[in-house]
């Protein structure tokens, strides 16, 4: 009995392992299969749209007509959209796909706004043909490339699988497979196409937006700010975190204060010596202010800190702390672009948060025309469907980063709350936006 | 080998087969109950009902956040030894049925959009990716983790969707090791909350690595925005 019991026991686990290793084996390829066959479609997907977008693009160039362009353009952005899509979820590190990424992006964002302006009537100008030409050009070579690398994969040359798990690791630099490799010969040779410079939100124009104006303060003066700004009786120790650059020269500073645990981190420009950001660490409590009183004290803490005619737009309310936008006002008309936001506590009114990047930058003296069109004559321009609760005059910032001047009409259709803006010198719309009104967010009236 | 031994091989065998179904059944249940659970880190519509639920009957006193943060936890606790439950802080099919719960098989984020702050989803999941990458980190690093996301979906380079920029292949080590699945804390919420409101310590930055591990070349050739704790920022 005991003499056989011992082999038994051991054949018994060997073949158990067997089973199990197996398993292990059928299940990993079926999942490699899986993962296979998912890389397949997106860069399937990916050759069949940039096709699409090359066609499209070559139609668009001979067609005069401003219906068959609208149809064109917005084929044109959508496939660029799914091929980018696509492509971003190929296992190829980001430095090989990089420039085609981008090309699909701005391809699709320059279509949209052709598009936006062939609806309002304006026409395609000569400067933006041959900007449509030269982004044919590199549709036509992307095309023939990624149709040369699908040759490849399907003859066997390259697979997805092998590129995944080499790419796991490198998405900064690219590995030598030949899919990777051809990637990489297409962003360096195929891709080169013009600066475009147009109101969307990939412009070129964005890249070199302005530093804040201002002397340059030495960090010694930018803690003093600093300490300032948080409430020189309120700080026990700051010290100096590091230096940034970027959209904004800055000093950075950690910061303890009195009879609180949790730390602040507060950033102040070089040139100008202005607060940019402040950020509090804190825990949930219970609110002990109402919503109201948090905007109020909020809006003191504005004005004493010299930032005059700020006026709250938007206030949110998570657990025991709210969030209240405030835009710049000046004679009734109000600079959306001008944004402040500011964090408070409900628990006691202490500020959480400050964040003033956009003022910074967008802040100015404007020169504004008068409007050509009356509040009357804009009221009528808006749907009737709406039930209209109040009206004035804004500045609205575009997606490219320049600013509209617009009658904001706030209204009620069907229970929910829409702002609708009327352009003040065309008389077009120039913005819908619904307001979801729920328990954490509400428009300040 | 007699006929008896032979039995005894195969019964074993048999037996020893059943042990390894039950156990792959088990850890296949498992993972579906964990499903439907709700715990710590939780958030949405359901977790606002067990606040209100919880405070009607005087265990909570805390705020109705929708976020199942410490508080709610202790609550739990307290209701299910009152009740006779097994306790766990976690509000699983029992615990729910004694709430009058029903827990339903969905995910436990929520779907209800905040307007002007961004999806609830989509905060939860940037949530995610500063949990599982910025775990330890001072909180503006954290911060700065969420804000290089948001950058990307807005730089032309990268895809144009949080869940495209966080899921593109090799981009976030937290998803390549599955260290994204685990539930943000909620300090990890909060940072990707002040990210979608708009706080950026790190300046429009597109790149960020630990300087001690990072390996690669080409990362380094960017130029660095700012050094926040253990990583650099660089567009």
């Amino acid at each position: 009995m005991t003499r056989w019991a011992l082999p038994v026991v051991l054949a018994l686990a060997l073949v158990m392992t067997g089973i199990w290793g197996y398993n292990q084996y059928t299940l990993n390829r079926q999942y490699g299969i899986h993962m296979d066959n998912i890389y397949q479609k997106s860069f399937y997907d990916l050759v069949a749209s940039v096709g699409s977008t090359e066609i499209k693009l070559s139609k668009l160039m001979v067609s005069s007509d401003r219906g068959q362009h609208i149809r064109l353009l917005t084929d044109i952005s959508r496939q660029a959209d799914y091929a980018q899509t696509n492509l971003s979820q190929l296992p190829i590190s980001h430095t090989a796909i990089q420039k085609a990424q981008k090309y699909l992006n701005q391809l699709s964002d320059y279509a949209k706004y052709l598009n936006n302006k062939v609806s309002d009537g304006k026409i395609i100008t000569t400067e933006e043909m041959d900007n449509l030409r030269e982004l044919y050009r590199n549709a036509v070579r992307l095309n023939a490339d990624l149709v040369r690398l699908d040759k490849e994969v399907q003859s066997g040359k390259a697979g997805w699988r092998e590129i995944a798990k080499k790419g796991k690791s490198t998405f900064y630099e690219a590995s030598n497979d030949l899919v990777t490799k051809q990637f990489v010969e297409i962003d360096q040779r195929g891709i080169e196409y013009p600066t475009l410079i147009y109101d969307g939100p990939f412009s070129e124009a964005l890249k070199d937006r302005a530093d804040i104006k201002g002397t340059v303060i030495s960090r010694k003066k930018a803690e003093e700010i600093a300490r300032e700004f948080i409430g020189s009786n309120l700080v026990k120790e700051i010290r100096f975190s590091s230096e940034g650059s970027g959209e904004f020269s800055t000093w950075g500073f950690d910061v303890t204060l009195k009879n609180y645990d949790h730390p602040y981190y507060i950033q102040i420009s070089r040139k100008g010596g202005k607060v940019v950001n402040l950020i509090g660490q804190y825990k949930d409590g219970t609110p002990r202010l109402s919503v109201e009183q948090g905007k109020e004290k909020a809006a003191a803490f504005l004005n004493e800190k010299g930032y005059a005619n700020m006026v709250p737009t938007y206030q949110q309310k998570y657990g025991s702390v709210s969030v209240i936008n405030f835009a710049y006002s000046e004679n009734g008309i109000i600079f959306y672009p001008d944004l402040i936001k500011v964090k408070v506590s409900l628990e006691d009114g202490r500020i959480l948060g400050f964040e003033a990047r956009n003022y910074l930058m967008a802040h100015k003296e404007r020169d504004l025309e008068e409007p050509k069109l009356s509040l009357e004559e804009a009221r009528k321009l808006v749907s009737s469907k709406l039930e209209l609760l109040s009206a004035r005059l804004a500045v609205i910032p575009t997606d490219g980063g320049n600013e509209r001047f617009c009658y904001e009409f706030k209204g009620k259709y069907m229970g929910n709350l829409y702002i609708v803006y009327i352009d003040a010198m065309t008389g077009q719309e120039a913005d819908i936006l619904q307001i979801i009104d729920t328990e954490n967010g509400f428009l300040a009236m | 080998m007699s006929d008896r031994n032979r039995l005894k091989i195969v019964s074993v065998l048999a037996a020893f087969l059943f042990i390894a179904a039950a156990l792959n059944a088990y850890y296949t249940d498992r993972s579906a109950a964990e499903a439907a659970a709700l715990g710590w880190g939780s958030s949405g519509d359901k977790v606002n009902e067990i606040q209100s639920k919880l405070k009607q009957w005087g265990y909570y006193d805390g705020p109705i956040t929708g976020y199942y943060g410490e508080l709610t936890y202790k609550a739990v606790r307290l209701f299910q030894q009152k009740n006779g439950l097994k306790v766990d802080g976690i509000v699983g099919p029992e615990t729910a049925a004694a709430l009058g719960i029903n827990l339903g098989g969905g995910a436990p984020a929520s779907s209800a959009s905040a307007g002007g702050g961004g999806n609830q989803n989509d905060i939860y999941l940037l949530a995610r990716v500063v949990h599982g990458e910025a775990r330890g980190e001072p909180y503006v690093g954290k911060v700065a983790i969420a804000a290089v996301v948001l950058n990307r979906v807005r730089h032309p380079d990268f895809p144009n969707t949080i869940a495209g920029v966080i899921y593109q292949p090799g981009a976030f080590t937290a998803v390549d090791d599955g260290q994204i699945n685990l539930t943000p804390d909620e300090e990890s919420l909060k940072a990707a909350r002040d990210a979608m409101n708009g706080w950026d310590p790190t300046y429009g930055a597109i790149y960020y690595w630990n300087p001690a591990t990072a390996t690669s070349k080409w990362i380094w050739s960017r130029p660095i925005h700012i050094r926040i704790g253990k990583h650099v920022f660089a567009k």
